[in-house]
């Protein structure tokens, strides 16, 4: 099974840990308390595009806080997907959002990674749309100019969650499978390697130690 | 209101009853009466207190015998007080006019004498005297009951009591002690005067005689006497200042100013012998005449004075002898660093407010030209000035102390020199990265200050530290959380999730490390 790591960026209280537990758990948590550091959580997915090949995302839920802003390089260096959450009901966060595209073209480069970029809360927008303060206009916009997918979700009513998770997948891999073809074009040999799933551990509480 | 409240005060109401009982007790014959209506018209009655306001005169006798008749009679005379002017007031209507509550049985229901509002009893309590026509009467009228307003508003009522001016009875006071204290100082000072001119004559005129150290001293002695008398030897017992008793070891000695007897013990400093020529350098402005013919420097005499007359002649010429010499070097260095402190201060906050804009400006991009030019001129002076004060500490630093205090002062300028750089240091350093930031950026800092050199640590910067202390702390909160994960991880048999997060751990230990290498000295102990 293929393994992809995942980044969760965004300004504070935008609702990364909120999409990130709609995803894993399928639960949503009205009192969310705020991220301290970052936390590690995976999932898998099945990709219907390609005959239900199974990945599986590791995903890293970072903190938005100022103050954990020097953790977050050591995560999305070497990520194959960045997810960035910004809130429509919080301009101030999609200035946010874009400081965080800026410093991941900026340090990674996107041939490498996949950004996908995520505004939350839509539920929001549906009950009263005044509070709506970012247009999707605006940000879909900004988003084909740095060439990044686009989704407008809520983690609340779930909404479009799956949706981000399933396109994501699929594009990392359709770069994975593009990659190893390209470089088993080049060294056709290299090809025929056995993986192995779960690598060997000595744990004393695991049966076959 | 809320019901609450009101139930709050009902019970209130219900216990005024209670707990006014026993509190409006006869200061006189210890009568109980109900509330202070009964007790004002009791002491009028039967103690004759009605009588002492209109006509205050009136003998004792006379007020004894009052009290008799008044307690014969026990009762006053009926008064017929005018009520057209009251509301009128219904049980579970009518609502007191200060609580807003709604009178009935239990909060009793009354009619303030004076204005006729209608207040529960509570509210009624006071008592001021009035007429027939309900006006207020000081003199002749009864007690009634009255609501706290017409109470607080009556003519000459005034809540924090009676206001008396004494200051000029203070000041004259004042004045006649000081004019004492001068003419006294006066005095002493003719005294010292006509001594001093004596004993030096007395010197002057046995300058050449051989047998000078024998009849001087008697001279000056019966000089002395007669300048001032000398108290009697026998009836005193202990020294007029520090009241020791004198002995065998402890010898009297007569002050040659006053006349006093003192003591002249070395700890109290009662009394001191002084050279007569110290004195009159001491006190150059009066009126004392060296003869012409005598060498100042031969005379040797000392006199005794206490430390009374002394201080009193001395002290303000010393005072101001002092004052018009020159500051010691500590203090006019003071002063130049303190001058340098209240500029810094004053730029730092003009110069903040400037920073402000400039993040701002930096923005929208609109930052004149001279704007720029003037902020980077207030900043290079405000950099000149700390390097100024900086100096000035190094040179206070180095200065030697004349005196223990001396020390002790200089040790507190520079502590307190030093933290007034630490405290003013980090906003100039945020200040000058604002502001380089900003549009300054193409002035590259000509100058940096030799203090931001001298405030470095491990070649960091007082925020370049503590950014990677926070740096490293965060980073070790990290550590923990992802070795309590792959701890649940293992738990839970995930062990791809515990190698992943394994690998994590690794990365985190080696961040920690090479920020601790770059913290060097300045990381956690």
């Amino acid at each position: 099974m293929l393994q992809f790591k995942l980044v969760l960026l965004g300004d504070s209280s935008v609702g990364k840990s909120s999409i990130v537990h709609r995803f894993v758990k399928d639960s949503f948590d009205e009192f969310r308390e705020s991220t301290i550091g970052a936390a590690f959580l995976s999932q898998t997915v099945k990709l219907e595009k390609h005959q239900d090949v199974t990945i599986k995302f590791e995903i890293w839920d970072t903190a938005g806080q100022e103050r954990y802003k020097s953790l977050a390089p050591m995560y999305y260096r070497n990520a194959n997907a960045a997810l960035i959450v910004y809130d429509v009901t919080q301009p101030g966060s999609l200035v946010k959002a874009q400081s965080w595209v800026e410093e991941l073209k900026h340090k990674v480069g996107d041939q490498d990674l996949v950004i996908c970029l995520v505004g939350n809360k839509l539920d929001l927008c549906e009950a009263d749309s005044s509070v709506r303060q970012v247009e999707i206009d605006d940000a879909q916009t900004y988003a084909q100019e740095q060439h990044l997918l686009f989704h407008e979700v809520s983690a609340k009513t779930g909404a479009g969650i799956a949706k981000i998770f399933q396109e994501m997948g699929e594009k990392v891999y359709e770069r994975k499978t593009a990659e190893s073809a390209a470089s088993a074009a080049t060294q056709p040999r290299k090809t025929l390697n056995v993986e192995l799933q779960r690598p060997s551990t000595n744990d004393s509480t695991s049966c076959c130690a | 209101m809320n019901v609450h409240e009101v139930s709050k005060l009902l019970n209130e109401h219900e216990n005024v009853a209670e707990l006014t009982k026993g509190e409006f007790v006869c200061p006189v014959c210890e009568k109980d009466t109900s509330d202070l209506l009964q007790l004002n018209n009791h002491l009028d009655s039967a103690h004759g207190f009605a009588e002492a306001v209109s006509n205050g005169n009136k003998s004792i006798d006379a007020l004894s015998k009052k009290q008799e008749k008044g307690a014969e009679v026990g009762t006053k005379a009926k008064f017929d007080l005018k009520r057209s002017h009251w509301a009128k007031s219904n049980y579970g209507q009518s609502r007191c006019n200060e609580c807003n509550i709604k009178v009935s049985r239990s909060t009793g229901v009354l009619n303030c004498r004076r204005c006729g509002q209608i207040f529960c009893v509570r509210h009624c309590q006071s008592v001021m005297r009035l007429n027939k026509n309900a006006e207020y009467d000081a003199q002749n009228g009864e007690w009634c009951r009255c609501c706290r307003s017409c109470f607080n508003n009556r003519p000459g009522y005034n809540e924090f009591g009676i206001l008396e001016n004494r200051t000029e009875e203070f000041v004259k006071l004042r004045t006649s002690k000081n004019e004492d204290k001068q003419l006294q100082l006066l005095q002493l000072e003719d005294r010292f005067v006509r001594l001093i001119n004596g004993i030096l004559q007395i010197n002057r005129n046995h300058q050449d005689s051989l047998l000078a150290s024998v009849r001087k001293s008697t001279e000056i002695w019966r000089f002395e006497k007669s300048v001032v008398p000398w108290t009697p030897d026998h009836f005193v017992l202990t020294c007029c200042i520090c009241l020791k008793s004198f002995g065998l070891t402890l010898r009297k000695h007569h002050c040659r100013l006053c006349g006093k007897i003192v003591c002249d013990d070395v700890n109290t400093n009662c009394s001191n012998q002084i050279p007569v020529l110290s004195l009159v350098n001491a006190a150059s402005d009066l009126p004392i005449k060296l003869p012409a013919s005598l060498d100042a420097s031969e005379v040797s005499t000392q006199i005794r004075a206490c430390s009374i007359c002394t201080r009193s002649i001395f002290k303000k010429r010393k005072f101001e002898k002092e004052m018009s010499m020159p500051l010691p070097v500590i203090f006019q260095i003071y002063e130049s660093m303190y001058s340098n402190a209240s500029i810094i201060l004053a730029t730092i906050s003009g110069l903040q407010a400037a920073a402000g804009g400039v993040q701002e400006g930096s923005q929208t991009n609109s930052l004149s030209v001279s704007d720029v030019a003037k902020l980077s001129k207030t900043r290079r002076q405000l950099l000149n000035t700390f390097s100024a004060y900086d100096r000035l500490t190094k040179h206070l630093v180095s200065s030697q102390p004349n005196n223990s205090s001396e020390a002790r002062i200089q040790s507190a300028i520079i502590s307190q020199a030093s933290a007034f750089i630490q405290r003013n240091m980090l906003p100039l350093k945020h200040l000058t990265s604002a502001l380089t930031s900003g549009s300054l950026s193409q002035e590259s800092t000509p100058e940096t200050s030799p203090m931001s050199t001298a405030l470095c640590f491990n070649n960091l910067s007082i925020k370049e530290v503590k950014d990677y202390r926070n740096q490293l702390m965060v980073i070790k909160e990290q550590r923990f959380l992802v070795e309590d994960m792959i701890a649940t991880a293992t738990k839970q048999r995930k062990f791809d999730e515990a190698t992943t997060l394994a690998k994590n751990l690794e990365e985190l230990k080696m961040q920690a490390d090479g920020l601790a290498e770059l913290l060097g000295e300045e990381g956690f102990k």
